[in-house]
């Protein structure tokens, strides 16, 4: 049972921009973890959306998740977003949102470990939270007051203490949340 | 929402149910599902290739099928249909959340002026129903065998040059054929166009199963409204033109005319095989004549409807509204943002009311993230009346934007990343989804478009105003979604078997037009291996800014020079280098894969018979080549001649793979052909059917004496399809030897 009122979680954590290999670089690597049944999870395919502006450069979509290589907000990041209720992973601590912040965690330490990316780093200090579902999550001060325990307690095994900021710059984004260690 | 679309959808999601529990069969759950706009998308058959073997998607929901052979866990496409391209930005907004709710939060514009989400669970799509039916859109019939989209010209009711404005007549067109009796029986898909005027391209008249063209007419000194109606149009693998049925359909006579026409295309349209039932067909098997008669008799049937004339009463029902004052830009270049000033020469466009123009927002490759969709949304509300619509070439325009606004405007959209300039330019690329999300898809045409995209982009400052111009279009197989065959220049995906490996190539296909409303068709040259494309490309583009003549197209210029010319630059990049000297040639633009690897092994005795069959079917395709340079020359009926020994060449060269001792007589040749490819079902193409074989048995059948131009067009397009047929199938005699047997 998730703690929060729905499964459409994604979830980014922002590269080290000195890091960031050619978004090209992601499309082979992507395509291995397909070949290889690496993530053992139902992956499909890879996209290429590297002629966007700010948006999912790279997609490994599959049934349960995608992970993508994000452009948003112009940082690049590992994008998580997980898709449907989907059963639990046996190692993750019994919510949705502990289970996405597994897979990404876990994902993107094998980004990091593979030679091809150059020594691509993932911040641990901070992480965006979206809830891509408007009818159970608006975007409001209800919803944020509503999650921010759940959140906090989840999150924190990444981030220890921590600030939460909602955004609030344009009301027809979904819910979305930025975390960061706190100082 | 209205009840009758409320409806819809909750019967929509009761079939989800019933097929879920094997109550519907997957025929009729397919077909339900298209109307509803739900398509298929690559993979959705569990089975991938993934650069060494094909291996099985293990969908959670096992065998349950959403259509034959279509898995129901695998991602589908979701076609929302937006008539005349017109979204409000409330609507713009709503496609931006479903996009992120339920797809992969880009929206992606087609030539049809339609939006489509890739990635879609089908159990996803009665919620995304209903969020659009909310602001007024539907998706029903924008797939399956209705009527699709109606589209027309993006400056309609703002072009300098219209008639009138045609808007309000698509708009009634749109709204009387949805879910109308006498549309729920066809056999294909139906297709419908406006445009204002008959010499722009925005409307694209000709190649439609009706384009509707604004036509005034003083009768007693009082100037009247109506249409000239051409039918039969398409491109599909071998395009047709549109012929004119009626030179002046009165407006009020518009709705019951189109009424018509379609209960002809449902009583006359072929039902069993796919591959001839659009309405070109009719006209080709019935004649023109005939189809007017029996369009003429029908309307006589048809029981008066007052709604074929109330829309009348208030045409300006579909009226944009600007909500800025017009005011001209008082400011020169010298004193404006230089990039402001480039963009504005390809992408701003002076609209018939004085102060206000309309700016292309150009989406590479037709697509928008979700962010820069509630963007633009916003600038719309603010500086355009609160709408967009969506071209044909893909991106959007932006109209009622007072002059004065226009630098704000470019600001705006630079900020999201939309303030590229080109619009219709060789940099402007449209392209199908080819293999990235299509089940039909041969070759990669967004990747070569994206890499054209990345090398032009970087010249765009050097590059010739004559080369700047050309509109390159791009389809990844020979259904012609990219509109390759109205480009100045186009490419068409194909693929070749080099030394027992599938290549990814592209016939280069020029001599089309695409002003005149599209007026006419390229053939293909020849194929080239889909990486030397970029340079094709350049040279082709370098020899024309150094060789035109003063104002010459660039369809004179290949006229003149001559497609012996054409056809040489196109053999100097046809090599393909062996696998172990390079292997990029063996995979696709923008896909690590290898394209082919030879998985079933390359045996002797395949290794053996290569040479002949390959040598064949490239002599057959020379044999093509030469029938074109005969249609240049009016010798329609050499031409098709040629085309059709072509034909045999290929017909003979794939035969001789099962048996060997294949003569050379024709009749023989095609007896055989028919007996041990068609009839054994080896030749039939997985998506395609037995379509490319008739082709050459017509035209064995028919000959080639008393030839037009048109028709010996059409029997070059043909061969070439059928060589390219031959091609794949000798590929699955080579790769799967098991289905000789």
């Amino acid at each position: 049972m998730s703690a929060l009122p729905t499964d459409k979680i994604t979830l980014k954590l922002y590269a080290e921009p000195a890091t960031i290999p050619p978004a090209h670089a992601f499309v082979e690597v992507f395509h291995d973890f397909i070949k290889a049944g690496t993530l053992g999870e139902m992956l499909v395919d890879v996209a290429d959306y590297g002629h966007v502006h700010q948006g999912p450069s790279v997609l490994l979509c599959g049934h349960e998740s995608d992970y993508v290589i994000d452009a948003g907000e112009g940082r690049v990041g590992l994008l998580y977003r997980r898709k449907r209720a989907t059963t639990l992973r046996g190692d993750a601590r019994g919510s949705a949102l502990d289970d996405s912040l597994h897979r990404l965690r876990r994902v993107a330490s094998m980004l990091e470990g593979d030679a091809r990316l150059g020594g691509l780093r993932f911040s641990r200090t901070e992480l965006a939270l979206s809830l891509v579902d408007r009818l159970r999550a608006p975007s409001t001060e209800e919803t944020f007051a509503a999650v921010a325990p759940a959140l906090r307690a989840s999150l924190g095994s990444l981030l220890g203490p921590m600030t939460l900021r909602r955004d609030v710059a344009d009301p027809r984004r979904p819910f979305t949340v930025h975390a960061e260690r706190a100082a | 929402m209205p009840e009758a679309l409320a409806r819809e959808i909750d019967i929509f999601e009761t079939e989800i149910h019933l097929r879920k529990q094997g109550k519907i069969e997957e025929k009729l759950f397919a077909e339900t599902r298209l109307r509803r706009g739900a398509y298929g998308q690559r993979y959705d058959n569990g089975q991938r290739h993934d650069g060494e073997a094909t291996r099985s998607l293990a969908f959670p929901s096992g065998e349950l099928t959403k259509g034959p052979s279509t898995l129901w866990d695998a991602p589908g496409m979701q076609r929302i249909k937006l008539p005349f391209g017109k979204i409000t930005s409330r609507q713009l907004d709503v496609m931006a959340e479903c996009a992120e709710e339920y797809s992969d939060a880009i929206l992606h514009v087609t030539t049809r002026q339609d939006v489509q989400l890739h990635f879609v669970h089908i159990e996803d799509t009665p919620d995304m129903m209903r969020r659009l039916a909310a602001v007024g859109i539907t998706t029903r019939e924008a797939c399956g065998n209705s009527v699709r989209n109606v589209t027309a010209c993006q400056f309609a009711g703002v072009c300098n040059d219209q008639s009138f404005d045609v808007t309000p007549y698509a708009n009634a067109i749109a709204e009387h054929l949805l879910g109308h009796d006498d549309t729920q029986d066809f056999g294909r898909k139906f297709k419908i166009a406006f445009s204002g005027c008959t010499d722009h391209p925005c409307g694209l008249t000709s190649f439609h199963d009706v384009g509707a063209t604004a036509v005034v007419r003083e009768e007693d000194g009082v100037k009247k409204r109506g249409f000239s109606l051409h039918i039969g149009g398409g491109l599909g693998s071998v395009p047709h033109a549109a012929k004119l049925l009626d030179p002046f359909v009165p407006e009020a006579e518009l709705l019951p005319t189109f009424l018509a026409i379609c209960r002809v295309f449902s009583k006359t349209g072929e039902r069993e095989n796919r591959a001839r039932a659009r309405f070109k067909f009719v006209i080709k098997r019935l004649g023109l004549e005939e189809v007017a008669r029996l369009v003429a008799e029908e309307r006589t049937k048809l029981r008066p409807d007052p709604r074929w004339t109330a829309f009348l009463d208030d045409l300006g029902r579909t009226d944009d509204r600007p909500n800025r004052a017009a005011a001209p830009l008082a400011m020169s270049d010298r004193d404006l943002d230089p990039a402001f000033v480039k963009w504005r020469a390809t992408n701003v466009k002076a609209q018939a009311q004085p102060g206000y123009v309309v700016a292309t927002v150009t989406l590479p490759l037709g697509d928008l993230t979700s962010e820069q969709a509630r963007g633009l949304s916003a600038v719309a509300t603010e500086f355009a009346g609160g709408a967009v619509r969506a071209t044909a070439e893909q991106n959007m325009c932006l109209r009622w934007v007072s002059e004065a606004d226009l630098p704000e405007v470019f600001e705006r959209l630079r900020a999201i990343g939309l303030g590229e300039g080109g619009a219709s330019t060789i940099t402007d690329m449209v392209a199908c989804p080819g293999t990235d999300t299509c089940k039909l898809g041969i070759s990669s045409s967004r990747g070569l478009a994206s890499e054209l995209r990345r090398r032009l982009t970087v010249i765009d400052d050097r590059l010739d105003p004559a080369a700047k111009a050309l509109h390159v279009k791009m389809s990844g197989c020979f259904n012609s979604c990219g509109q390759h065959h109205v480009a100045d220049i186009g490419f068409l995906g194909v693929s070749r078997n080099v030394g027992g490996r599938r290549v990814p190539h592209f016939q280069v296909v020029v001599g089309g037009e695409w002003t005149r409303n599209a007026g006419s068709f390229g053939l293909a040259i020849g194929a080239i291996p889909s990486k030397n494309v970029p340079e094709m490309l350049t040279r082709l583009t370098d020899r024309f800014v150094r060789e035109k003549s003063e104002g010459e197209s660039f369809q004179a210029f290949i006229q003149r020079i001559g497609k012996k010319e054409v056809r040489a630059m196109v053999d100097a990049l046809s090599p393909v280098p062996a696998y172990e000297v390079d292997r990029s040639y063996y995979s696709d633009w923008g896909d690590p894969r290898e394209y082919s690897i030879g998985d079933m092994g390359v045996g002797e005795c395949a290794g053996e018979v290569v040479p002949f069959a390959q040598m064949g079917l490239a002599a057959a395709e020379r044999e093509v080549f030469e029938a074109q340079v005969l249609l240049d020359k009016q010798a329609f009926d050499e031409a098709a001649e040629r085309a059709l020994s072509a034909m045999v060449g290929a017909a003979r060269a794939l035969t001789r793979e099962v048996h060997p001792n294949i003569g050379d007589g024709v009749d023989e040749i095609v007896d055989e052909f028919r007996a041990r490819l068609v009839d054994t079902k080896i030749f039939i193409d997985p998506f395609a059917g037995a379509k490319f074989a008739h082709y050459f048995f017509r035209a064995h059948r028919e000959g080639s004496t008393g030839q037009t131009l048109e028709s010996a067009h059409q029997r070059i397009e043909e061969a070439q399809l059928f060589i390219d047929s031959a091609h794949q199938c000798y590929e699955r005699l080579v790769t799967k030897p098991e289905v000789r047997s």
